[in-house]
């Protein structure tokens, strides 16, 4: 039997206890700081909870987002998440089972351009879009994204390669081809890797800044992070109760989906890395 | 002893097509790569031959390219501001990556426990994984306020004068690095956390028994069994800071003041989207390029290359 002394024991949960209040700091301030009413956000010293709770934030900061960037988030999100698995879960089941001369080259090539910096494509990436006119419309927008295939070949090659063979072959024995292989068994079987893919991918998505700052200018196709950044580049116009009930409000969908789903984000997220 | 596999990549398997049958399924090839590989062709391969070929060329988007061979590259070390961009960005990772490594380490050692209510707090130490960067780097720029923000006021209580943060040369960047490590650790706190499972029970029960303090157990017995995973920390850390940190910058500091916050990306991203001076751009990211594949070789790619052999 292992015994703990009891005050290492308490010491150790009281730091732990500690250190969570600090991490949890920002997130404490985001939510008091956007209920606050514009008086009390510039009173000094800042209070450490609202005097008074201004609901009508709410409202305001959605009419700051406008619901278009909203609604363009959302489907920006599952566009990309959709699109990218469909790619991503054939390639890396292709890429494990099928054997083929260049398979290896092939998958070097995934390998090796995860390392490369979306900054360093960035340039070129804006002049294809911009000489296929794509500059402000939802492909442009879109497909380049959904083109960062790496990191999702890689995920999948590695969960299918771990899939018995015998599996396979024995629904070939039973005269199915490929097609129906992949569709009735190879992807029933993955469910775990595409909900763990889901959550990271709809994740990254959602938080995208950089391309969609460089493919859009339209009003109508901005996202909620370039909405987001807008607000503190006009900041002498937008009071600090109205920002932060902005970021909340973009966060909350995000944590909302995070609680229920952790155990996937965390999966996908160590697994993915991990593998 | 370890059971986390890092960067390995196992064998591929031949269930399907092996060598006995006459022709290989290309069909079915197609069906299932072909689409991927379209789009990778068109928006990866291609970018990236178009930077290093833009790198050779003077062009402003309006006057035709002009061919200046390296000129672009020797232009690298006479530019007072790249200079500066790259000993930023170097700075960063020092102050940003090496403590992100430490902290996921040691918060992973003391949460790796349990207690009534620690699925809550474990719940709080994860929360920084969801929020974006821009949406962070807004919140945070109100925690850095020097009046009205939380961490001065805190300060105050101590009769701590704290720092006008990003309006100071000397503390934009170590607030910025505080936002990566905080936006970061958690998930190398999640990578430890796996290894330490993995951790023999009867090691640190031994060496309890031989009167070994916290520090010789951390020192001594825990820190070199996760060693693979610490690497694994470092690249994943690495690689963040240097992709990621363009959004916290652009929104908090936007490279002030007085270009102390100017890393290498900001500053690609002003000369071709600012200045139009699309050809040097390209050659510095080609340099970042560079920077990173070196990185990434020093501290990883045996293992990849191997594997993808295998």
């Amino acid at each position: 039997m292992k015994v703990v002394h009891p005050f290492r024991r308490a010491l150790q949960i009281g730091l732990i206890l500690f250190i969570g209040a600090v991490v949890g700091l920002p997130f404490y301030w985001l939510l008091i700081t956007s209920l606050k009413t514009p008086v009390e956000v510039a009173a000094y010293p800042p209070t450490w909870f609202p005097g008074e709770f201004r609901w009508q934030n709410i409202p305001d900061a959605l009419a700051l987002l406008s619901t278009t960037s909203i609604i363009n988030s959302v489907v920006f999100a599952i566009s990309v998440t959709i699109l990218q698995l469909s790619l991503v879960v054939p390639t890396g089941f292709a890429l494990a089972k099928i054997p083929f001369p260049g398979r290896d080259a092939l998958f070097w090539m995934f390998i090796v351009t995860f390392f490369v910096p979306f900054q360093v494509l960035l340039i070129p990436t804006f002049l294809i879009i911009r000489d296929l006119q794509w500059i402000d419309t939802w492909p442009g927008l879109v497909l380049p994204i959904v083109a960062q295939t790496s990191f999702g070949v890689f995920v999948f090659r590695q969960f299918y390669v771990d899939l018995p063979d015998e599996l396979l072959e024995a629904a070939r024995m039973d005269g199915a081809n490929l097609g129906q292989i992949f569709l009735r068994i190879v992807v029933p079987l993955s469910r775990p890797a595409i909900a763990a893919y889901v959550s990271v991918t709809v994740l990254t998505a959602w938080n995208m800044f950089i391309w969609p700052l460089v493919a859009t200018t339209d009003l109508d196709l901005r996202v909620l992070p370039i909405a987001l950044s807008a607000l503190v580049t006009q900041r002498s116009l937008v009071t600090p109760n109205l920002s932060m009930m902005a970021v909340l409000l973009s966060t909350l969908p995000i944590i909302a989906i995070f609680i229920p789903l952790q155990r996937y984000f965390v999966s996908g997220l160590v697994g993915a890395v991990k593998e | 002893m370890n059971s986390v596999r890092t960067l390995q990549v196992t064998p591929a398997g031949n269930a399907i097509g092996a060598p006995r049958r006459a022709s290989s399924p290309w069909g079915w090839i197609a069906i299932f790569i072909g689409p991927n590989l379209a789009l990778f062709g068109i928006f990866t391969i291609v970018p990236i031959l178009g930077a290093i070929g833009l790198s050779f060329f003077e062009w402003d988007l309006m006057s035709p390219p002009v061919f200046v061979g390296l000129d672009n590259y020797f232009a690298i070390a006479g530019d007072p501001k790249a200079i500066n961009s790259i000993y930023r960005t170097a700075y960063l990772i020092l102050i940003g990556v090496v403590p992100t490594v430490i902290v996921s380490f040691l918060l992973a050692v003391l949460i790796n426990t349990t207690f009534p209510g620690i699925r809550v707090v474990r719940t709080v130490y994860l929360m920084p994984l969801v929020i974006s960067f821009v949406a962070s780097a807004v919140l945070w720029r109100y925690i850095y306020d020097p009046r009205f923000g939380p961490i001065n006021t805190i300060l105050a209580w101590f009769r701590i004068d704290g720092p006008a943060w990003l309006q100071s040369t000397t503390w934009s960047m170590p607030a910025i690095a505080i936002v990566t490590v905080w936006l970061r650790f958690p998930l190398g706190m999640l990578l430890y956390l796996a290894a330490l499972q993995s951790v023999n029970p009867a090691l640190l029960e031994a060496a309890e028994i031989d009167g070994a303090g916290t520090w010789i157990k951390l020192r001594h017995i825990l820190w070199p069994n996760v060693r693979p995973v610490t690497f694994l920390v470092t690249i994943v850390s690495l690689r963040g800071i240097l992709f990621d940190s363009f959004d916290v910058v652009r929104v908090m500091t936007d490279g002030g003041p007085i270009g102390s916050t100017d890393i290498l990306i900001r500053y690609i991203f002003e000369l071709a989207f600012s200045q139009l001076r699309l050809g040097y751009a390209s050659a510095l990211a080609a340099a970042l390029f560079v920077i990173v594949a070196a990185m990434a070789m020093l501290l990883s790619p045996p293992r990849v290359m191997r594997g993808v052999r295998g």
